[in-house]
């Protein structure tokens, strides 16, 4: 009988003013996330997987809106709390690290100034007993000579050195949850690797859970437990790690894992295959499957109704009109 | 690994301009200065239809008759006569031509130079930068207001005079954009396309660089017609201006200046056409700014 | 940090030597000073003595180093209307000056830093058009307008402030309301543009995601960012009014170093006026170099 789920999200929804209509940027996405779970939502840029993940911190940009049926962290009712009581929540319990480690810390104070200042916004403690806690938790990310670099300015620090700051600074009080936005994307890709085993090694120790936010399908496979595929605002399929790669049911995810070359499989000089068209509009309602027009299996009645989920068995639900004996292409 | 998508939103599309234009207030605040500008340049042009009398006659026996919302008001002098008598509606409307004559004047002699300037150093680099950057900021270093005194008091107050001077030392905005811009531009692509192309530097200054800033240098043309009006205001204010007796709305104000206690509307009104002028300006080039740089309004 | 400051007083004191031959060449481009010295009634043979006795009839550059040197050695010239030496006169005036433009720029950003932070804060709102507003009216608005403008209202009718002279504080009210209103609208715009830009900076995000309450946000982490702009502007503002007191003086009758300057060219007082101008010029340059020394302060990028 698994436990009530750490984070349960219900029919949210984001919408954005612009200057052409209203972008539905999330149309109605439900998943959840048990505690010291991780969980990757994966997507192409668009898809909004980013403001997902700022709808559940608060941190929407001030032209969007999100609603939502159910919007519960740890118990708490996130659509229920004021702004103050998100504040006390960020950076506390419900942390969050973005892709941008470039320009993510503030250039005119040091390091340990803002590192300390987060720890001392949230607990009752004196300066040094917080900087003794960022030396600590510096150490522990794989930073070395940590006393020195808490002096530093940020200017004075690589990409990689910075983003591991910042999830430093995103630990400092023990969240419950941390929410990466594409953490690797900026950096050099032997730094990725590693990062991302960092916050694996970590997210065990502490025992938190992780969402992770990334384009990436190649990356999530080592460090996922379960995967959302995300298109044009929707979750099309959400399975466990192995079943996702394993047996793929949306023609989506299934071109997804196409496009991936495989060392030893895909042929040295020819052309990796691609999904054809381009992702529809976000602006206005939709009828029917966002995919449809790209799809390979596509039939009128993709493009009349909203789609349901449908259920592949062993929690793997994805978004098709056509059953799963129909979508297999790999023996299960 | 990346596929295809491509943003369906167009934002330099010509009906996403204009609805951007709509929605924007600032707009209200430019149409508000084209009218005023345009009331007041109309004002100026149709002078001799405005005014019924000749700004330069004094009426001794009607002197400072007060405008036609105050008691006492003379029916033929509908904003009242100043010291001398003069009628003060007819100076303030040949005011206009002054200001506006001289603004333009100006700022089209600044233009020449601060271009000239700034694009040399842009283009040129080295040493031509060094030298030309130090002149600029020489310039913004000189108290300007007593250089054009002296050179006035000097040279002696004409029309040409103050011209000169102002043009002389308004230049720098011109020269610090031009500047700036030719320099971007220098390396683009487009001009290393131009000279591979075989075209001479003069041919790329005219055909290539300067018209992808003419946009930005009509927008501090504007405003530097604006800073113009109101340094020759100054001038004439401290009386080292436009010589009398033509009509001068900062000297109008000087003169008014001893009539402050029971005649004020002398310095009031002359000064707020200065300000509603000036007002006018400044809104048109703000707005034009939002036009040809939206991303530039913050 | 050492070598920046350095290069920065250096090229700052070129700059002054730069300005004061510049305004000497200026002078002498208007026209003959002898003539202008010699005055409206004075005679061909009146100008040839004062040519002589001043030594016009040197070639400019000899003039102009003669005139350098001496003023290194604290020798500003001696003055023709007052027949004393220019840096007595100078110094007083000067002082009066300073202060009113001391009191002025702390009047202008005590008015424009708020309003611009509220502008930016809450952008686009009824108060964001307001402070714009005030902004766009006060760059139209001339100086000597407003000052009298505040004379009738605060003098005349309503009897509260002196109307001219330099006596007391209360005389300072009215200048001191007039140059601020001169310097406060790029202020204002400055303040409001880069608060504007820093709030949708990266690391404001990262402060918000770690919990930061906004007004700590707003007043340590974004304005520590924003306000490096404005030290520079301020500084060059400063420098503008006071060659603006020019007007302002002149209105209000204070003795100051902008009014002796207007007198001393209608004077045709040559050596008060070079004075004055090298002066100006000077405290512009310094100011506008410590300016950059407090930037590079308060932001650790440029110290290297």
């Amino acid at each position: 009988m698994a436990a009530s789920p750490l984070l349960e999200v219900e029919g949210l929804f984001v919408e954005i003013d612009t200057a052409d209509g209203v972008l539905h940027a999330v149309r109605g996405i439900d998943f959840s996330l048990q505690a010291g779970e991780t969980l990757c939502i994966v997507g192409e840029s668009g898809c909004g997987k980013s403001l997902t993940a700022l709808a559940l911190m608060g941190l929407l940009p001030r032209r969007a809106q999100r609603r939502a049926r159910t919007l519960c962290f740890d118990g708490i009712d996130l659509l229920a709390q004021s702004p103050a009581a998100m504040r006390q929540l960020r950076g506390n319990r419900l942390s969050m690290i973005f892709q941008e480690p470039m320009t993510s810390l503030n250039p005119a104070f040091t390091v340990g100034d803002q590192i300390v200042d987060v720890m001392r916004q949230h607990r009752k403690v004196t300066r040094a007993e917080a900087h003794d806690h960022a030396l600590h938790l510096f150490e522990r990310v794989g930073i070395s000579a940590a006393a020195a670099r808490l002096r530093q300015y940020p200017h004075e620090l690589s990409g990689g050195l910075r983003q591991r700051m910042l999830i430093a600074m995103a630990l400092m009080c023990g969240p419950r949850l941390l929410l990466a936005d594409e953490p690797t994307t900026a950096l050099d890709v032997t730094i990725q690797a590693e990062l991302l085993r960092l916050l694996a090694d970590l997210q065990k120790e502490f025992g938190m859970a992780l969402i992770l936010i990334t384009h990436d399908l190649g990356l999530v496979s080592r460090i996922a437990d379960r995967i959302a595929v995300m298109y044009a605002g929707e979750i099309v399929e959400t399975a466990g790690v192995e079943m996702l790669f394993k047996d793929p049911m949306h023609p989506y995810t299934q071109g997804l894992l196409e496009c991936l070359p495989v060392p030893g499989a895909t042929p040295p000089m020819g052309r990796l295959p691609s999904i054809p068209g381009i992702v529809p509009s976000l602006i206005g309602g939709r009828q029917g499957c966002g995919f449809s027009e790209r799809c390979r299996y596509a039939m009128p009645e993709c493009a009349q109704h909203a789609i349901a989920l449908r259920d592949a068995g062993r929690q793997h639900d994805y978004r098709c009109v056509r059953p799963p004996e129909q979508n297999r292409t790999r023996a299960a | 690994m990346s596929l295809l998508s491509r943003e369906r939103t167009d934002k330099n599309h010509p009906s996403n301009l204009v609805r951007r234009l709509r929605r924007s207030a600032r707009h209200t605040s430019f149409m508000l200065g084209v009218l005023i500008l345009a009331a007041i340049v109309v004002m100026a042009v149709a002078a001799p239809l405005i005014a019924h009398h000749d700004p330069y006659d004094q009426d001794l026996a009607n002197r400072l008759s007060p405008p036609f919302w105050l008691d006492g008001a003379d029916p033929d002098h509908w904003l009242g006569t100043d010291q001398l008598g003069r009628d003060l509606l007819a100076r303030l409307v040949y005011g206009a031509r002054v200001s506006l004559g001289i603004g333009f004047a100006a700022m089209l002699m600044s233009a020449m130079i601060g271009i000239t300037l700034g694009t040399l150093a842009g283009y040129f680099g080295g040493w031509v930068d060094v030298a030309i950057s130090f002149l600029i900021t020489a310039r913004l270093a000189l108290p300007v207001i007593l250089v054009a005194l002296a050179v006035v008091a000097l040279a002696g107050a004409s029309l040409g005079i103050v011209i000169l001077v102002l043009g002389g030392l308004i230049w720098d905005r011109f020269a610090l954009v031009t500047r700036a811009s030719v320099q971007q531009l220098r390396n683009a692509e487009f001009v290393t396309a131009a000279s591979l192309q075989g075209l001479s530097p003069l041919q790329i200054l005219f055909e290539e660089i300067l018209p992808n800033i003419v946009n930005s240098l009509i927008v501090i043309a504007t405003l530097e017609v604006g800073a113009a009006i109101i340094f020759e205001a100054a001038l004439s204010f401290l009386g080292l201006g436009v010589p009398p007796p033509l009509p001068s709305w900062g000297r109008m104000v000087a003169e008014g200046g001893s009539e402050i206690m029971f005649n004020s509307w002398l310095i009031t009104i002359p000064g707020a056409m200065l300000f509603l002028l000036v007002l006018a300006i400044n809104l048109v080039g703000d707005g034009l700014r939002d036009i040809v740089s939206p991303d530039a309004r913050n | 940090m050492g070598r920046y400051a350095l290069k920065r007083v250096v090229s700052a004191l070129l700059l002054a030597l730069f300005v004061s031959f510049l305004s000497y060449v200026l002078v002498y481009a208007a026209g003959d000073p002898a003539v202008a010295m010699a005055g409206e009634s004075g005679t061909a043979a009146d100008a040839e003595r004062m040519r002589a006795a001043y030594g016009f009839d040197q070639p400019i550059y000899a003039q102009y180093l003669h005139w350098v040197w001496s003023a290194l050695h604290g020798n500003l010239g001696h003055s023709l209307y007052f027949d004393q030496p220019v840096s007595s006169i100078l110094l007083g005036r000067l002082g009066i000056t300073m202060t009113l433009g001391l009191s002025a720029i702390v009047f202008a950003l005590v008015l424009s830093l708020p309003l611009g932070i509220a502008a930016a804060r809450w952008q686009a709102s009824a108060i964001d058009q307001l402070v714009r507003a005030v902004a766009v009216g006060g760059q139209a608005m001339p100086s000597f307008w407003l000052a009298l403008l505040l004379v009738i209202w605060l003098s005349v009718t309503y009897p509260i402030l002196p109307t001219s002279g330099s006596e007391s504080w209360r005389h300072f009210v009215m200048p001191t309301i007039t140059l601020g209103f001169f310097a406060a609208p790029a202020l204002i715009r400055l303040t409001r543009s880069g608060m504007i830009q820093v709030l949708d900076a990266d690391y404001i995000r990262t402060a918000r995601a770690m919990g930061i309450p906004g007004r700590r946000v707003l007043f340590r982490y974004a304005l520590r960012n924003a306000v490096i702009p404005v030290v520079s502007l301020s500084a060059s503002q400063f420098g503008y009014m006071l060659a603006g007191s020019v007007v302002v003086e002149t209105v209000f009758a204070i003795h100051g170093a902008g009014l002796l300057a207007s007198e001393s060219i209608k004077r045709a007082d040559l050596p008060t006026i070079q004075a004055l101008v090298l002066c100006f010029s000077l405290i512009y340059v310094v100011l506008t170099a410590a300016a950059d020394l407090v930037n590079a302060w308060l932001d650790p990028r440029m110290r290297g």
